[in-house]
């Protein structure tokens, strides 16, 4: 039976109804179908619609036309199968065709590997994140389109403090030579997107609560900030029911010191209060959490909630209203990284605890694996592990900005 | 004679890729089947980029091809008496295919289909207001704990994800009472992934093998505990048919997940061949048998294992809190 995505059929029963056919055999001359047995077949020429998949164009191929001859050829108790010939070169040739690739198709599984990646591996992150920077070719205009794009209102150029290490180099080193250091990392210091001063901080993590900050870092971040001038946004990850309660108390927390912290300013007459701008989420019971039980109004969703804007390498093969639909409404976009994979049971830990990545389960206490360990894949699929997740490179976000949308976070 | 307090049973979910099975899984032991549908007018206008389920490949039956098929299925089924569910459990969709999905669901609603496995929310939403129809959410919605099952549309069953713990499963029975939620589900068979499915963004297609299957190396390698020498590969999820279980087992689990509420065990078959789906059916068959006469959890383990694994076994478990009290992983 030949799967009815590469060959589907449409079948003509009476003059209002077509239905689809699903097509057993295929030769040059015809094929072999099958119908319900309440569709019995009266007209021996009906008219037929046939779609040949085409892998190289990735279209379908379309065939109509009448059947020479149709006949029954076998009955059991829920279906007909009918034996259909065509007398027509355009049928035999795409019957052909895909007869061919069908067959290269299951030769290549059966005899092929599924994996057939070279083993050209990068020695290590250094390693990756140099040869995707020197990569990047930055346009002439860039520099320009780019200042259009932060002077205009409400733009949004944040960067991402995923992790306990960036946090610290965060609070650690002045602004300016904070922002040098990642792109330095990437060598592309003369970046023009590395020159503007970020006007907001994502803290936090999408993927792993370990990664989260301790409340005394949040504090410490939103001072800092302050000073810069700079919002701050806190990001959660999605919450397993084990944590579900542990993600609370430290949500409760954090909003405890900030009030706590309002209060002193109002007893000291001075200062400006600590305040997070909004929360970013990444699970229904958190959203709720934050909306109904805390009252809070800036929450929006994150990248593995908000799924349509995940994927930055959308590259608008349906037609364009399909494109932005598929783009959704979203303002914010994160790059040049972007998830591909994550998983709730630390596929690193479980691989530097098992030998396995699939052998892992909850993690309850992590001393930072991922700052010491990551997954480096073949170099020709621009990917690597970073926390419990895969994320792939798309460093042509950083030639052709995405200037359409108004907030970006700079995930390097 | 068994664990009389606990005789709950629960019923077995098999995927389904093509009409012609359907009859030999009932037969095997199949108490539901799930399948898909893809309508060729969706093919046409979207590829696959915009895939209406969880197997985007084109090049082989995974899919109950033709609207024709369903129609003989639906007899099937009358005549057999298993149910089958249609999964529409893309991870997302636009505004214009979410409405299209809704028509279609109509469709097949007029043709008997009142049974889907839904991943997106906006379409369980939207769907929960068309009446007749069951819906029962997909483990890649991403249903990680019980608030969010307590704040998403009213739907029947709950698929919980690949990577839940029978702990957290059984917290979230628990609290899902005032939710109108009556069954649950949990994986019990095949194709256990490394990454959780709601978080998967990789397309499962033809051309390319999954990105869970890409070969990689470690960085910083030197750092590894419980690795003998010799455990210098990865143990990939196995193609390997002629093992039970090779690529995800959870039936050293079933006691517990009895006791925790599952009321349903999903085995992942569409797509595989006909007879390892049918080998997979009767020993899952088997092991609930077991689990009906044993006296305690440990007896049940004992007996399932001696039977179905006299030889050992993959050792790739679903539920790796169970290999974990063997000593086998150091959390």
């Amino acid at each position: 039976m030949i799967p009815f995505a590469i060959l589907g059929g449409s079948l003509r029963i009476n003059h209002e109804q077509s239905i689809e056919i699903r097509i057993l055999e295929l030769s040059s001359d015809g094929f072999t179908f099958r119908l319900p047995l309440a569709l019995e077949l009266s007209d021996s020429h009906p008219e037929v619609s046939l779609w040949f998949y085409d892998k190289k164009s990735e279209q379908y191929r379309n065939w109509k036309g009448r059947l020479t001859e149709c006949v029954k050829m076998d009955v059991n108790r829920f279906w007909i199968d009918y034996q259909a010939r065509i007398r027509d070169t355009a049928f035999a040739e795409l019957a052909s065709s895909l007869s061919r690739e069908y067959l290269c198709y299951i030769d290549w599984k059966q005899n092929g590997a599924d994996v057939d990646y070279s083993e050209n591996f990068p020695a290590n992150r250094v390693e990756c994140f140099q040869n995707w920077g020197g990569r990047v070719t930055i346009p002439d205009d860039l520099d320009r389109k780019l200042q259009n794009w932060y002077s205009a209102k409400k733009t949004t150029l944040a960067y991402a403090l995923e992790t306990p290490a960036r946090v610290k180099r965060f609070l650690t080193m002045e602004e300016e030579d904070f922002r040098r250091s990642i792109w330095e990392e990437y060598r592309l210091t003369e970046h023009p997107l590395s020159k503007l001063r970020p006007n907001a901080l994502f803290l936090g993590n999408s993927y792993c609560r370990h990664l989260l900050p301790t409340t005394d870092a949040v504090l410490d971040v939103l001072r800092k900030a302050t000073t810069y001038g700079m919002r701050v946004y806190l990001v959660l990850p999605p919450a397993s029911e084990s944590d579900l309660d542990l993600m609370k108390r430290y949500i409760v927390n954090i909003l405890a010191q900030l009030h706590t912290h309002m209060q002193e300013n109002r007893i000291n007459e001075g200062g400006s209060p600590l305040s997070v701008d909004g929360w970013m989420v990444n699970d229904a019971g958190i959203l709720a959490f934050l909306t109904k039980d805390q009252k809070l109004e800036s929450v929006q969703k994150g990248p593995l909630m908000c799924k349509s804007y995940r994927d930055s390498r959308i590259q608008h093969l349906v037609d364009g209203n399909e494109a932005e639909g598929l783009m959704h409404s979203s303002q914010q976009i994160w790059f040049p990284f972007y998830q591909m994979n994550t998983g709730t049971f630390c596929p690193l830990a479980a691989k530097v605890q098992t030998n396995s990545r699939g052998y892992g389960g909850r993690v309850t206490q992590c001393d930072g694996i991922c700052a010491r360990n990551a997954f480096l894949y073949p170099r020709e699929v621009d990917s690597i592990g970073r926390f419990n997740s895969l994320f792939g490179w798309n460093g042509r976000m950083l030639e052709d900005l995405p200037l359409h949308e108004n907030e970006w976070v700079i995930n390097l | 004679m068994g664990d009389q307090s606990m005789r709950n049973e629960m019923k077995l979910v098999v995927g389904l890729g093509s009409v012609e099975d359907y009859p030999d899984y009932v037969e095997a032991g199949a108490d539901e089947v799930f399948i898909g549908y893809v309508p060729m007018d969706y093919r046409l206008r979207y590829g696959k980029h915009a895939p209406l389920n969880r197997r985007e490949v084109l090049y082989y039956n995974v899919q109950i091809g033709s609207f024709s098929e369903l129609l003989i299925l639906k007899d099937m089924w009358q005549a057999y008496g298993v149910p089958v569910t249609i999964a529409l459990n893309g991870l997302t969709y636009s505004e214009k295919t979410r409405e299209e999905i809704v028509e279609m669901v109509l469709r097949l609603q007029e043709i008997g289909y009142d049974r889907f496995i839904v991943a997106e929310e906006a379409l369980l939403q939207r769907l929960s207001q068309i009446n007749g129809i069951t819906l029962i959410l997909s483990g890649e919605y991403g249903e990680l704990n019980r608030d969010v099952l307590a704040n998403l549309p009213k739907f029947h069953r709950v698929i919980y994800p690949r990577q839940t713990s029978i702990e957290e499963m059984a917290s979230m029975v628990r609290n899902s009472k005032s939710t109108g939620i009556t069954e649950h589900e949990a994986f019990v068979l095949n194709e256990k992934c490394h990454f959780t499915g709601a978080y998967c963004m990789s397309k499962h297609c033809d051309e390319l093998c999954h990105m869970c299957r890409v070969p990689y190396r470690m960085e910083e390698e030197r750092e590894r505990f419980a690795v003998t020498e010799e455990d210098s590969t990865e143990n990939f999820a196995s193609d390997d048919g002629e093992l039970l279980g090779a690529s995800g087992c959870g039936l050293c689990a079933l006691y517990r997940l009895r006791k925790a509420g599952i009321t349903h065990l999903k085995l992942v078959s569409r797509g595989n061949a006909t007879e390892e789906t049918i080998r997979d059916i009767r020993e899952v068959r088997k092991a609930l048998q077991i689990l009906d006469l044993a006296k305690d959890e440990a007896d049940y383990r004992r007996r399932m294992q001696e039977m179905l694994f006299p030889a050992g076994c993959s050792g790739n478990c679903y539920y790796p809190e169970i290999k974990k009290e063997k000593g086998t992983i150091n959390e």
